[in-house]
């Protein structure tokens, strides 16, 4: 095929020109070519352009307008990479910028570190911030600075959720200072002061920064906030629902700065009646522990949870001063048990009727029901001062008729504290002993001729027995199935009976009570690294039944009802992920 | 007189689908169409709308006719934050498995017809096929050229440099 040039002295160049042109450049001087050519490329270029933006409109995903577009743009947001998705075409840029919620979500996307090496950029803030134009915010930042308060000014009005982790009580103060100009649609609020450990701030070990009430209105809407104690004690506001009060990750004296004292917390708690969920978490400065007598208690009429994890001696400051209906959930976690008592004699309704205490690893467990509804849980490192404050709370204010008590790590002093609430809880009518405990309660539940009868209603008694070899050794085959049982089952089941006979006989015969319903099991120490028990079942036509029936025989003599060995149960491997 | 619960629907090219009023009602065109006519045999044309993409707009009302009650109300605070953070179903996401074309043509039925929860479960389909992708990749997978200037793209790069922080 022959192309034709025109004869210009760019012959290869010249042939893919349209004839228009090459007509053109034929009559132009060197230096005009030069000229001509540059702007007529530029041409090309803008054309080529359109026709590269003419194929994007005929592509399907350009087929739904462009609200339509954005809906996607709406869903689309998956980290800062995200906003690669304005280089993808035009219509795609210009999709994006007008699609506010995508850049919402840019905004409430990730935590914004505001100080040191990783630094956002205020830059990047603001224009996001901007392009999420009127639509609510929920933006999160590591430390608050005064230019991150200037930044975000202009949108506190739109902001619903924030969330700040500060380092000093300048941030926190820096956090008040913008809560003061107000943010009618704030909902959530959490600020959690972490100090770092090793990482005292000098301005930490002085007072902390001024700060004073909000005007009235400023935060109309706020119904959530996680706070340290300090800043909770100047915004609180009657629309306020949930609260969690901490002083921080590490409870160190430096870091008690924006911590309150028991009278700050219930000034701040008077301001906000309607609380549904309250909980403290070393929120209390410790001194001075004790409010004044001139403080009032604060009613919190429509309180369901409550929880509180601070010294003992600061639990007991605050719960009396604090009024909530008896069906609201209790929880507190101490220290030590020392000090309980005061709040444990006010915390105890009349109608807890059911404790469940476990005394293993870590803290003891202390649960009280009412019925099957938990109205009270303890974690506390139990004491013999503390058990007695327990026991006489439980005596003096409720009515406990069922006892459930577990205890499988064994420490010096452990043992007396069964006998000591078995001995001042009178009413109880079922008891389940299992651990450590299960034998020893024998001798306590016989009485003596010379003291008075202990449990003298008894008539359910549950006994898991804490075997002395590992169950799964004896019972489980290589593969983990129950295999026959071994002698050494049987006459270790015929012993416990043999124990529990003369506990019977005494209690017929001193103070003429029977048991309506007895039961006895074995068990092994659960493991570390092992999650649960199961029952390893022995056949019903195994000899070992035939060997204990005597020695269950002999008990049933001595009960008005139902007697059983409910069998061996052993740990289990938890189930692989 | 025909079933009065059933009505027949006339897609652009002339198929007609006889559906129960209940499926049909997720769209809110023709809810206010059927309200609007009261009691009649006449058939609805749905000019914009073809066979097969009626065949899947019918498909997904079936489906999800007993969830209509839920999607059909008055738009509530806190109802569009609600349909951007749910989950699309395996079965949504399977019905979605069809080409491109078909896709999009569905999408933009579900917007003519006002099927909101269609609409939504379809962009958020399109959503995740984008998310985590590369600019080259999306016009890869979507046949879209680059027609930003290079000038453009350098401007571009700079404003977005943010980008690359995370």
């Amino acid at each position: 095929m022959s192309c034709d040039t025109d004869g210009l002295p760019f012959p290869e160049f010249a042939s893919v020109l349209p004839a228009a042109d090459r007509g053109n450049l034929s009559r132009l001087s060197p230096s005009e070519v030069r000229s001509w050519t540059v702007a007529r490329a530029d041409e090309y270029c803008k054309f080529a352009l359109a026709l590269l933006a003419i194929h994007n409109t005929a592509v399907s995903i350009h087929r739904p307008p462009n609200e339509l577009l954005s809906h996607i743009f709406a869903h689309s947001w998956h980290g800062r990479k995200s906003l690669r998705l304005t280089h993808v075409c035009r219509r795609w840029r210009q999709a994006l910028l007008a699609t506010p919620e995508f850049w919402a979500d840019a905004v409430g996307g990730e935590e914004f570190c505001m100080d040191g090496k990783s630094c956002t950029p205020l830059e990047y803030l603001h224009s996001i911030l901007q392009r999420s134009a009127r639509l609510p915010i929920q933006p999160s930042f590591a430390h608050f600075t005064p230019a991150l308060s200037r930044t975000l000014e202009p949108h506190l009005w739109r902001i619903s959720t924030l969330a700040v982790r500060t380092r000093t009580p300048y941030e926190v103060a820096e956090i008040h200072g913008m809560l003061r100009k107000g943010m009618p649609v704030l909902a959530k609020l959490i600020v959690r002061h972490e100090l770092q450990e090793g990482h005292y701030v000098r301005e930490d070990r002085h007072a902390p920064p001024e700060m004073g009430p909000l005007p009235s209105h400023a935060l109309p809407c706020l119904s959530h906030a996680e706070l340290p104690s300090l800043l909770f004690f100047h915004i609180s506001v009657p629309s306020l629902r949930r609260v969690r009060l901490g002083r921080g990750r590490y409870h160190d004296h430096d870091n008690s700065v924006i911590s309150m004292p028991v009278a700050g917390v219930l000034a701040a708690l008077a301001r906000c009646p309607g609380l549904v969920r309250l909980e403290l978490s070393s929120a209390i400065t410790s001194f001075p522990i004790q409010p004044r007598e001139a403080d009032r208690a604060v009613a919190l009429p429509a309180l369901e949870f409550f929880q509180i994890e601070d010294s003992s001696s600061g639990v007991s400051a605050l719960m009396p001063h604090i009024v909530f209906p008896p069906s609201t959930r209790v929880h507190i976690g101490g220290t030590d048990m020392d000090n309980l008592r005061p709040a444990l004699m006010y915390v105890v309704t009349a109608d807890i009727d059911h404790v469940a205490i476990t005394v293993g690893h870590g803290p003891t467990l202390m649960q009280c029901r009412s019925g099957t509804e938990e109205r009270l849980r303890v974690k506390s490192h139990p004491t013999s001062a503390g058990i007695q404050g327990l026991a006489d709370a439980l005596r003096s204010k409720a009515s406990i008729t069922e006892l459930e008590w577990i205890r499988t790590q064994e420490y010096a002093g452990e043992t007396l504290y069964l006998p000591l609430i078995l001995c001042t809880l009178q009413n109880i009518t079922s008891l389940t002993v299992s651990g450590f405990d299960a034998d020893g309660v024998l001798d306590v539940l016989k009485t003596s001729d010379d003291s008075p009868p202990v449990c003298p209603h008894l008539g359910r008694l549950i006994l898991g027995f804490l075997s002395s070899y590992t169950l799964s050794w004896y019972f489980l085959d290589a593969e983990g199935l129950p295999q026959e049982a071994v002698p050494e089952a049987t006459t270790s089941v015929s012993s416990r009976c043999a124990r529990i006979q003369p506990m019977l006989e005494a209690r017929a015969s001193r103070i003429g009570s029977r048991l309506t319903y007895l039961e006895l099991y074995e068990f092994s120490k659960p493991q570390r690294g092992f999650t649960s028990l199961r029952l390893v079942t022995i056949e019903k036509t195994s000899p070992f039944w035939t060997s204990v029936e005597p020695s269950l025989q002999a008990l049933r003599s001595l009960v008005d009802g139902p007697v059983m060995f409910g069998g061996f149960k052993t740990e289990i491997n938890p189930p692989d992920p | 007189m025909g079933d009065s619960n059933r009505l027949t629907l006339v897609a652009s090219d002339g198929g007609k689908f006889v559906v129960d009023k209940e499926v049909v009602q997720m769209s809110v065109l023709l809810k206010n169409m059927i309200e609007d006519l009261g009691e009649t045999d006449e058939s609805i044309p749905i000019p914009n709308v073809t066979s097969p993409v009626l065949t899947k707009v019918i498909e997904f009302c079936e489906n999800h006719r007993t969830d209509a009650a839920r999607t059909d109300g008055p738009n509530v605070d806190g109802d569009d934050a609600r349909m951007r953070t749910a989950v699309v179903s395996d079965w949504d996401r399977q019905f979605f498995d069809v080409d491109q074309d078909l896709m999009f043509e569905i999408i933009v039925a579900a917007n003519y017809l006002d099927i909101k929860s269609l609409v939504d479960v379809g962009c958020k389909v399109v959503a995740d096929m984008i998310k985590g992708k590369s600019p080259q990749e999306i016009r890869d997978l979507f046949d879209i050229v680059n027609d930003f200037s290079p000038e453009e793209e350098a401007a571009l790069r700079k404003e977005n440099e943010w980008a690359n922080d995370r």
